[in-house]
């Protein structure tokens, strides 16, 4: 209980208050903006972050993360353009209900949907804190090297099966990414991998540099590269409350929608372009009224912004648990963890309380404020969407070098960020998926240090799975493996893959 | 770490009062403390002491920057300091086995990288083993291992404390059965049976301190909280080396600099929460300067290279 | 033929089934590539540029795969005499005498990773390689086109703004960073095309206001030998390493 109250006490604080309310209204802003996500911004803000306090940045980074799909349905619902790629479900009957005439309905109930699920998965992680919390610090005696291994490995087959159609690829590039990790040299424990004797590639390649590269400046590039839209001008009349009375009266799709996103969020590696999918088709088949999905019905809004808005808080749930991050948002702020000398794992629990209760309830602030923002300012943050995209994409590529520097003092990173961004940007154009890479290298460098430091208990081979926890996940992981290989061999029967 | 607020309240008065100091004394830019471990142990809790010592002193921002190497120890953390300016704008907070170890792996380090400034911390480094051990100090380890497997966890091969563990295995007639390096070892590592002796500091294991059992200690002297427990060149007949933090400049950095670092770490050395600091975890902190620090390196190359003749034999 | 009118739930403004007028035949309020479906979402289908790109990955993975003989350590390996009966041992097959080394100890080695590594990279980078073919060859059967002209076009477009990054990189050591964010924030928009005065005085306030957020005020670090900057007197030197 002091915990909780201890962290209450980190959190009033007017710094750690004022990141809430630049996080949240930044969010909402690089939400609605359709050219940039929050991959974007905390991507760049991430470096920048290390010469802030440790809560105050996590917070910074948990707003925008949190609050950016609030912001992603709005340019969905009023011109069919998701503000985030995680709101393209959204546009199919959000806009459906401007096009009918009541936006402003359509943006209430995606306003009272996503709230309804941030609060429901941060209310479940608290419960889950509270009731397993003090069990954790025995499992955490379950969890060796060798079960984090097991766990990180997992992580990246989970990560390549969610990609369904794409499996080859998001696998050919989860192997790049874990190349990246691997090249670099350390002589005292005689490792030297790939680094062709080039002084730089000593130290490796910096996450950060890889991530502002990927995400960052390779969507700079695209948007420079491609046109203005020419967004049709939207009106918003009327009150934004009447979303609240819809919500109620299909509270049960609401929380159907929630715990497919929280649990969806726990899972690493399925995030919350599945969660979507799986709560619409769940609501459209138990719905009474199934034919009126697409045309405007606001069970369809309701189940699509109810679980992309549960994903966050439940994806930070793997990350404090095990120390594995379950997608890239999660992976990036797993850096901020660490400079805040806060080891993720199981023992978080023991050590550090206080700061997960700060974390949980920043979060609730988080969502509390967005709302509250959102219901009075909507028609301002709206004009954020008519940004021209290619003005845009500049200020990105100001932006990076701000972070990319800053790691390392270092000219050769820039570079080399540069180069990741051009790679990104061809990926952007062949719609491969990006997260891959990235995922790569953060699972790659677990999987890495998790080796070297458990090899020294490894006898024998089975010494890897004799453990509870690793065998159980070794289990997971090759039905998983066969799941995939099941479903490449079907994709084989259809013409291309 | 910074406040916005103070920054913003620094900058608006510089800008208004429209002087800045006419004198070129260090400091006038910030000042970066390098500690190359993860935050938390207690190098890093008396880095943080200096530099907020040094803000005291001369209003000028001083920070510390975590750079964990990894499995690599400290070097990548020493080697940005080396790579960086001769201003004193970079300072590092060192281990023993950068200027000793350093220049005998093939990195970049020589004998003369870096001047001492002084040396501040001597770690309670132990070998700890879990509390369900049949063993509770290093004869009974020596005996159990010559049948059984017992496997080392450790900072780095290459570092002093771990030659000093292979050193007194050696010596004492046994061998580990594998050893593994880790980025960090603590109460967890041993409950979750990642390694059955490992090599660490008191504070990374203080809270399960009661539970387990701790074989030897590194150092000249036994620590006085720990009661029961002897060093390891006692139990083992190796010689005494023991693991030291200091603060190093970059060679060629200017006598003013080390002069006021010098004089900022003595005062922080000689406060009270130093002081408690060194009363509740066994750790011993005081002030070496410049000078003592050299000649005490120097003994230490020594007492390193009689480790790695037992080794090598 | 009108479609049916359901008064009483919907809020009805566009009806959908009415027949066009010759006036309003080609008109259409929501573009049709922008309408998304669900089943649109997990979609994906080769781009043009995708057998090029899948060639280059493929090519680069095998690159490394030739690279690993001698980059990674594989030429120290340490491994026991007879690998097949130590894996089989490992494996509960047989039983072997003697002292067996660790399995640990062979997997510290410098080259374990990297071959796990390759062994998921090069097969998969192969299959990608192939499926590309298939579809490349399949649209060529058919007629379809297939000419990657145009994304090869993006791609050098792109580049300009890559030598445009790196000058930017390559100018903050020379002018410092607030300069150098200038000329690129102001030049950049004028480049593509947001010529006027207004937009110019945008950019100028926007990477104004970048410089003071970021390095003002969160001081991250900049280079510290700035040509400009040791031009100047002392204390304004000091003054402009810390702020801007």
């Amino acid at each position: 209980m002091d915990a909780f109250l201890l962290g209450l006490e980190s959190l009033l604080q007017p710094a750690v208050l004022l990141a809430i309310v630049i996080g949240s209204v930044g969010g909402v802003v690089i939400g609605a903006v359709p050219g940039i996500g929050p991959a974007i911004a905390i991507a760049i803000l991430l470096p920048a972050t290390v010469f802030l306090d440790d809560l105050v940045s996590l917070v910074l980074l948990l707003g925008i993360y949190g609050s950016s799909m609030y912001g992603g349905a709005i340019p969905a619902i009023l011109i069919n353009t998701p503000g985030t790629p995680v709101n393209a479900l959204t546009t199919y009957d959000g806009y459906a209900m401007t096009r009918r005439g009541a936006p402003s309905r359509a943006l209430s109930l995606a306003y009272s949907a996503s709230f309804f699920g941030g609060c429901f998965s941060i209310a479940a992680a608290l419960i889950a804190l509270f009731a397993f919390g003090p069990y954790l610090r025995d499992l955490g005696a379950l969890f060796g090297q060798r079960d984090i291994l097991m766990a990180a490995i997992l992580g990246a087959v989970l990560l390549i099966a969610a990609h369904r159609k794409t499996m080859v690829i998001a696998a050919m590039l989860f192997g790049f990414g874990f190349l990246i990790a691997m090249i670099g040299r350390q002589t005292t424990r005689k490792i030297d991998r790939f680094t062709f004797d080039i002084e730089y590639l000593y130290s490796g390649f910096n996450l950060i540099v890889v991530i502002v590269g990927i995400f960052a400046l390779s969507q700079a590039l695209n948007l420079m590269v491609g046109k203005d839209d020419d967004p049709p001008e939207a009106r918003i009349s009327g009150g934004l409350f009447t979303g609240f009375k819809d919500l109620i009266s299909h509270k049960l799709i609401a929380i159907i929608s929630a715990c497919y996103g929280t649990v969806m969020g726990i899972i690493p590696g399925v995030g919350e372009f599945v969660a979507q999918f799986f709560s619409y088709s769940t609501a459209r088949a138990i719905s009474k009224d199934p034919a009126r999905f697409g045309h405007g019905s606001p069970e369809g809004l309701l189940a699509s912004e109810t679980s992309n808005n549960a994903v966050p808080a439940a994806a930070m749930i793997p990350l404090l648990a095990l120390g594995v991050p379950g997608e890239a948002l999660t992976a990036m702020m797993m850096v901020v963890f660490f400079d805040a000398g806060i080891k993720p794992g199981p023992d978080i629990f023991e050590n550090n309380p206080d700061f997960l209760f700060s974390l949980f309830s920043a979060l609730f602030l988080i969502n509390v404020f967005v709302l509250i923002t959102l219901l009075f300012s909507t028609r301002f943050i709206a004009k954020m969407i008519y940004i021209p995209n290619r003005f845009l994409g500049a200020m990105i590529m100001i932006l990076s070098f701000v972070g990319v520097y800053s790691i390392r003092n270092s000219f050769a990173d820039c570079i080399f960020a540069v180069i990741f961004g051009y790679i990104g940007f061809i990926l952007r154009r062949l719609d491969w998926p990006l997260v891959p890479i990235v995922l790569g290298l953060v699972l790659g460098s677990i999987i890495l240090e998790r080796l070297t430091a458990g090899a020294g208990q490894i006898k024998t081979a089975l010494d890897l799975i004799n453990r509870p926890v690793s065998g159980t996940l070794f289990v997971v992981i090759l039905m998983v493996m066969g799941f995939i290989i099941w479903t490449s061999i079907r994709n084989r029967r259809k013409h291309f893959q | 770490m910074k406040k916005l607020a103070a920054i913003a309240a620094f900058s608006a008065s510089t800008v208004l009062s429209g002087a800045m100091p006419a004198l070129a004394e260090y400091p006038t830019t910030p000042v970066q403390f390098v500690v190359p471990w993860p935050p938390g142990d207690f190098e890093d809790i008396l880095t943080r002491m200096i530099a907020a010592k040094m803000e005291e002193m001369t209003g000028v921002s001083a920070s510390v920057v975590n750079k964990p190497g990894g499995g690599d120890g400290p070097f990548p953390g020493a080697l940005e300091v080396l790579n960086g300016p001769a201003d004193g704008s970079m300072v590092g907070s060192f281990v023993i086995g950068v200027p000793i170890v350093g220049p005998m792996i093939d990195i970049g380090i020589e004998e003369d990288s870096f001047t001492p400034v002084g040396i501040f911390l001597t770690y309670p480094f132990v070998l700890a083993a879990s509390g369900d051990a049949p063993y509770s100090n290093m004869a009974e380890l020596a005996a159990h291992a010559q049948d059984n497997d017992v496997v080392l966890g450790h900072f780095g091969a290459g570092l002093t404390p771990t030659k000093a563990s292979f050193a007194a295995a050696k010596k004492m007639g046994f061998e580990f059965a594998d050893d593994s390096a880790f980025d960090m070892l603590d109460c967890n590592t041993l409950s979750s049976g990642d390694a059955d002796v490992i090599n660490t500091t008191l504070a990374l294991i203080e809270p399960c301190l009661g539970e387990i059992n701790v074989l030897a200690n590194i150092g000249s002297e036994p620590i006085a909280k720990l009661s029961g427990v002897q060093t390891l060149a006692a139990q083992s007949g190796i010689n005494d080396l023991e693991l030291w933090n200091g603060l190093f400049v970059k060679k060629g950095t200017p006598q003013e600099v080390i002069d006021k670092l010098d004089e900022v770490a003595a005062a922080t050395m000689a406060s009270t929460e130093a002081q408690a600091l060194m009363a509740e975890t066994g750790a011993r902190v005081y002030w070496q300067d410049m000078a003592a620090s050299k000649q005490r390196i120097e003994t230490d190359r020594g007492k390193n290279a009689e480790l790695g003749a037992i080794l090598d034999n | 033929m009108r479609a049916p009118v359901d008064k009483n739930n919907d809020l009805f403004l566009f009806p959908e089934g009415l027949p066009c007028t010759q006036a309003e035949q080609f008109r259409s309020e929501c573009p049709p590539d922008k309408k998304t479906k669900v089943e649109d979402l997990f979609q994906f289908s080769r781009g043009r540029g995708d057998l090029h790109i899948s060639i280059i990955a493929a090519c680069l993975a095998l690159f490394f795969f030739a690279m690993f003989f001698t980059q990674t350590g594989w030429d120290n390996r340490k491994l026991p005499d007879g690998v097949a009966s130590y894996l089989a041992h490992q494996f509960g097959l047989i039983d072997l005498d003697g002292k067996i080394t660790r399995f640990g100890r062979i997997l510290k080695q410098s080259w374990v990773a990297p071959m796990f590594c390759l062994t998921v990279l090069v097969p998969t980078a192969l299959w990608n390689l192939r499926a590309s073919l298939k579809e490349h060859l399949w649209r060529k059967r058919f007629l379809l086109p297939t000419k990657a002209s145009f994304e090869v076009a993006k791609y050098i477009e792109a580049f300009e703004f890559v030598i445009y990054f790196i000058a930017y990189t390559m100018l903050v050591p020379i002018f410092g960073y607030l300069l150098a964010t200038v000329f690129l924030g102001v030049f950049l928009p004028w480049r593509l095309g947001y010529r006027g005065r207004v937009w110019v005085l945008r950019s100028f306030s926007c990477s104004v206001a970048v410089v003071i957020v970021f390095r003002t005020l969160l001081q991250i670090k900049t280079p510290v030998s700035i040509w400009l900057y040791d031009l100047m007197p002392t204390p304004l030197r000091g003054f402009l390493l810390t702020y801007f």
